[in-house]
């Protein structure tokens, strides 16, 4: 039987890689890792002992954040990047049916991320040896695993086939990827007070993959925290049938999308206007100039970075235009925020309120601040500027900060338009200006970490789509999946386990606003310091890497 | 004002450019011919300083080109092959930008701005965005940032790939303008026809290899002992074949229709003595010339020969 040529041709371009190989062999060291660190220190068979279902939750929730992490990488780009290298047409120009194209690239980008479960089952299984998590368990949560990796992938291939270019395929799919996994809590957090709404609230938090493999593998710890309904579906039971709505439903975006055939949008056309009056018109009015100065007919400055300069008159994101719906929509959000969570007043503490307004501008910072820096360097190679700007008399150190300066701006004015909650922190607090300002310096950290993060990754890689996905990567590693750390709790040395948890901008943040959550623990000093340091590092060492930028190794 | 001593360029086992001398002298277009993955821009790349050599030696204006980069830098204006613009910016915040970049004050980046626009013949683009501009246009706009720092060489790599007729002719004119202006030039192409016209001298580079290099006839010399003569006849074609063959300097003749080519072996006052014979003896001579040198025909000589060798 002659196999689909995409299939194979994906599969050969992708498995004879080095990132494929590196890939595998990375993905299995982290999970036998994962196992050495929690291995029950009795290191005997026993039903009775938690260490085994701690592990079967951590090797789970582990395995299905690497999978989100990974999955934009593979499938956010591989429609785009067949576009932007012109094979596009090239593929439908030849025989092969457009039926055959399809499930060729369906298959093959999911292939990858399947192989690397499969491989996983091994490790998986330690778990089900030493004792207290059933077989039919064990199944659950790897039939949790592929449905997640599937929705993953396919809201991967579909925006793949939707965007035109890699870098906001991926970006477009990390957002909504986190959105599903997290963002799905928030009506549960924030309208608690709504008592008819809660059988909603429980579906709609259910869409999470998470929630369905907290589930299978901790019924126990949904239930202590109220988010079981008793006589209603299991989460996971919901995400199972969310999935098979999803799937098809993706499927079928993902095709329809594909063969749609791509038109020449008549304002390309459009825009070769020659008119030189219509071209010079230029919005100057009084909100735009404040937040767009250097759109000015002004020449750079004497003591300007040029970088900065050109990076504000070449961004979309540096329009005025875009900057104030940024703006808008963050003020609007913050005031619902605040609206909500003063309806709840009654229900929630203040502390719980404090808590959901740190954690939506922290939220806020992680969400968008990688990908505003990821495209830096690769942007440049991928666009054919790069050897233009390297025969410039423009020191490493000058471009990377013209790069950071303009979206660190960016995302001040975002983090600015916030201020209500600002406010509400500071009412709650009872008008303690320190708190409001640590969680402000937290939040700036947090900020200048992401960008730098981002910009660090560019350096270091060949494409923006996989700059991205790295920058995502380290990220939520200390952002998200080191909150992992709390479920093997009892096994660490207290002095390693706070360790951990200093790298966590979301729990410093709670410890700053309320002293409620995490008793005895307050290491939001100490997060700031980790995360500058490791921010300085980063900046160095692209630093180091550009120095090439003036005369490189091939 | 450009030398290159011993170049050589290795990826693993993959010679790019192997053991290259050249000499390209002051206020000079420098043609680099050659077919596709012959070594041309491995070698630009590294003039420009973009990329270290394995071994070997380039030095532009006297600087050597890795130790000193930022001297070379401000000398040498390069545009690459293949090359991208900031399409959300207008034409002269795109110069002013790589005029900043260069390290040019305020006041001499507006004149040099509007100089390069001039001589790209580009001035009435100054505002457009530079993403609304065609392919042709971009072109111009990508020498003229080159141009933006006054280089006194300047590297110009496949320049006119991509073009149409008129863009190509545009191109070639503002070239020979930069030529006038005492710019050396270092100019690449695939397509012969091109550089021909403007070009001092030429070096020919096949799978890594310089072949030749020199003017034109230099190289014609070189590699062919005689020249051709095209002589076309009004009357007395019989006459004139029995003339050519009786002459010791006529290697070998053909004739088709009233044209008759010659293989000359000899020098030019000989040259004239046998349209003298042809004359005097009343063949009616209508055209008599050596026949033009022409670089594809140069091209193909170099290449052939090196295959053969």
């Amino acid at each position: 039987m002659d196999i689909n040529p995409i299939i194979g041709k994906e599969l050969c371009v992708l498995l004879r890689t080095r990132r494929a190989f590196g890939l595998q062999i990375a993905y299995i060291i982290i999970l036998s890792l994962l196992v050495l660190a929690i291995w029950p220190k009795e290191g005997v068979y026993s039903l009775s002992s938690l260490a085994s279902r701690d592990l079967f939750t951590v090797l789970s929730i582990g395995q299905l954040i690497l999978v989100l992490l990974f999955s934009p990488a593979f499938t956010s780009t591989s429609i785009t990047l067949e576009k932007e290298r012109g094979t596009f047409d090239l593929l439908f120009a030849s025989l092969l049916k457009p039926g055959s194209i399809i499930i060729g690239k369906l298959i093959s980008s999911l292939a990858i991320l399947l192989i690397l479960i499969f491989s996983s089952l091994p490790v998986m299984s330690v778990s089900f040896l030493l004792g207290g998590v059933s077989l039919n368990e064990l199944g659950q949560s790897a039939l949790v695993l592929t449905l997640a990796t599937l929705i993953f992938g396919l809201i991967g291939l579909s925006l793949s086939a939707i965007s035109s270019r890699s870098y906001t395929s991926t970006l477009v799919t990390y957002i909504i990827i986190l959105f599903l996994s997290v963002g799905v809590w928030i009506p549960s957090w924030t309208l608690a007070h709504l008592r008819n709404a809660i059988p909603v609230f429980h579906i709609i938090r259910s869409f999470s993959p998470f929630t369905a493999m907290l589930s299978v593998t901790q019924p126990d710890l949904l239930r202590s925290y109220g988010q079981d309904i008793a006589g209603a579906l299991k989460p996971h039971e919901i995400f199972i049938w969310f999935s098979a709505i999803a799937i098809p439903a993706l499927i079928a975006c993902f095709v329809v999308m594909v063969k749609r055939v791509p038109t020449v949008k008549p304002h390309v056309r459009e825009n070769l206007i020659r008119n030189r009056d219509i071209l010079s018109v230029r919005k100057r009015r009084f909100p735009y100039y404040l937040i767009d100065p250097l759109k000015e007919r002004s020449m750079i400055g004497r003591f300007d970075n040029p970088v900065s300069v050109k990076e504000l008159r070449n961004s979309t994101l540096g329009k005025a235009k875009w900057m104030l719906r940024g703006m808008y929509l963050c003020f609007i959000f913050s005031m619902v925020m605040i609206g909500l969570a003063s309806g709840s007043m009654g229900v929630w503490s203040p502390d719980a309120i404090k808590l959901v307004a740190i954690c939506f501008q922290l939220g806020l910072v992680i969400l968008i601040g990688p990908s505003l820096t990821s495209g830096a360097i690769t942007n440049e190679k991928e666009q054919g500027n790069y050897d233009m700007l390297r025969m410039t008399l423009l020191r490493p150190h000058t471009v990377i900060i013209g790069k950071l300066v303009v979206p660190l701006r960016q995302m001040l004015l975002l983090v600015i338009s916030t201020f209500p909650m600002f406010g509400m922190l500071w009412y709650l607090d009872f008008y303690s200006i320190t708190r409001v300002g640590i969680c402000l310096s937290i939040i700036l950290t947090a900020l200048i970490f992401t960008l730098t993060c981002g910009i660090f990754t560019s350096a270091f890689s060949r494409t923006t789509a996989s700059a991205t996905a790295w920058a995502y990567g380290i990220v939520s590693i200390l952002s998200i999946f080191n909150l992992l750390i709390f479920f093997i709790r009892d096994r660490l040395s207290p002095l390693l386990f706070k360790w951990i948890i200093t790298w966590n901008p979301f729990i410093a943040a709670i410890t700053a606003v309320t002293d409620e959550v995490f008793r005895g623990i307050s290491i939001w000093h100490k997060n700031i310091l980790f995360l500058l340091i490791l921010s300085i590092i980063m900046f160095i060492l692209t630093v180091i890497r550009l120095m090439g930028f003036g005369i490189q190794e091939e | 004002m450009i030398e290159i001593e011993h170049l050589t360029k290795r990826y693993k086992n993959v010679a790019a450019v192997n053991d290259l001398n050249l000499k390209v002298k002051r206020a000079e277009v420098f043609g680099f011919i050659g077919p596709n993955g012959a070594g041309k821009t491995t070698t630009i790349r590294i003039l420009a300083g973009l990329l270290r050599p394995t071994s070997g030696k380039a030095t532009i204006d006297g600087y050597d080109v890795i130790k000193d980069t930022m001297e070379v830098k401000k000398v040498v204006g390069y545009m690459p092959d293949l090359f991208g613009v900031y399409d959300q910016m207008r034409v002269w915040e795109y110069l002013d930008f790589f005029g900043a970049a260069y390290r040019i004050g305020k006041e001499r980046r507006r004149e040099a701005i509007d100089r390069v626009l001039d001589i790209t013949g580009s001035r009435d683009m100054r505002d457009y965005y530079i993403g609304t501009l065609s392919r042709g246009m971009k072109q111009k706009i990508g020498l003229a940032k080159t141009l933006i720092h006054d280089p006194q060489v300047l590297i110009l790599d496949e320049p006119a790939s991509g073009l149409d007729p008129r863009a190509r002719i545009e191109l070639r004119d503002t070239i020979k303008n930069l030529k006038s202006q005492g710019k050396t030039i270092m100019i690449s192409s695939h397509i012969l026809a091109e550089l021909g016209d403007f070009c001092d001298t030429i070096g020919i580079i096949e799978k890594s290899k310089l072949l030749a290099t020199g003017t034109l006839s230099d190289i014609m010399r070189q590699l062919r002992q005689h020249i051709i003569i095209e002589i076309q006849i009004l009357d007395g074609m019989k006459q004139a074949e029995e003339i050519l063959r009786m002459q010791k300097t006529v290697q070998s003749f053909t004739s088709s229709g009233d044209l008759i080519r010659v293989e000359f072996d000899g020098r030019i006052e000989e040259s004239s003595d046998l349209l003298k014979s042809l004359v005097t003896s009343g063949v009616r001579v209508q055209w008599y010339s050596e026949s033009p040198i022409d670089l594809e025909d140069v091209f193909m000589l170099v290449t052939s020969r090196s295959e053969g060798e």
